[in-house]
């Protein structure tokens, strides 16, 4: 099974990915991973808050989830940030236009 | 092939990582993680990536042109529309991507994986398993089912 990370032919501006959006996508997946593997601690100390995973660490928890990605946006890390709210509620569930 | 995984939380979700570009905007890309969903008509992002998204598009998200209200059991949320590019399976697959609103108070709604791109590949969901990938038709021929068919 392969990476499903940038493909080299994803070349919607021409070229092949580069370094910074391998990084980028690295850093994702890392803090996706950090997410999953942390889940019950997060959700333990964190419950009902939103949680900023960048860099695979916990980068900020806040009431306020435009406050949090502006501060993501701030430190320049929003492209390769994991935002949830932790909740064991299940998300609420909307369709596209068709 | 790519694969997914199931997330954790109240039930398992069959999620993917996928990447997009957006065809007029250079310099922007969003790493997103896509719920699996084959009851969406169409890939949406949620409010909340795209508020990360908004904070490199450099220009408000409601300057993209308008694409009609995504409907839930709290009403609707009005969308934008923007051409992008999604990498998948060695493939790129071009879609009109319908982004959420942010709209206070911002809720946790996922992106949605919908049947614009998963009508392009075969969808393999395993719970039992935690086995979550999706494939080209191709990549999978000659696999027998327990019934006898084989996959052609």
């Amino acid at each position: 099974v392969q990476n499903n990370g940038p493909d080299p032919k994803l070349s919607v501006h021409g070229g092949k990915p580069t370094k910074h959006s391998r990084e980028v996508h690295a850093d994702y997946q890392a803090s996706s991973q950090y997410l999953r593997e942390h889940w019950e601690e997060l959700l333990e100390r964190h419950a009902n808050r939103w949680v900023a995973i960048a860099k695979g660490k916990v980068f900020g928890v806040d009431d306020d989830v435009v406050a949090l990605v502006d501060q993501l946006g701030h430190e320049g890390v929003a492209d390769r940030a994991v935002v949830a709210l932790m909740t064991r509620e299940e998300p609420p569930r909307y369709l596209p236009p068709e | 092939m790519i694969e997914g995984f199931f997330g954790a939380g109240a039930t398992p979700r069959p999620l993917i990582e996928l990447t997009l570009e957006f065809v007029d905007f250079p310099n922007v890309s969003l790493d997103a993680t896509f719920l699996i969903d084959t009851g969406a008509f169409r890939t949406m992002i949620g409010p909340v990536e795209a508020l990360r998204l908004q904070q490199d598009l450099r220009v408000p998200l409601t300057d993209l042109r308008a694409g009609g209200p995504s409907m839930g059991v709290g009403g609707f949320v009005p969308t934008r529309v923007t051409p992008a590019r999604m990498a998948l399976a060695n493939e790129v697959v071009p879609l009109s991507i319908h982004i959420m609103e942010p709209v206070p108070p911002v809720s946790p709604i996922p992106c949605l994986l919908g049947r614009d791109i998963l009508s392009q590949f075969v969808v393999h969901i395993d719970q039992s398993r935690s086995r979550v990938f999706l494939a080209r038709p191709d990549e999978i021929e000659g696999i027998t089912l327990a019934s006898g068919v084989i996959l052609r």
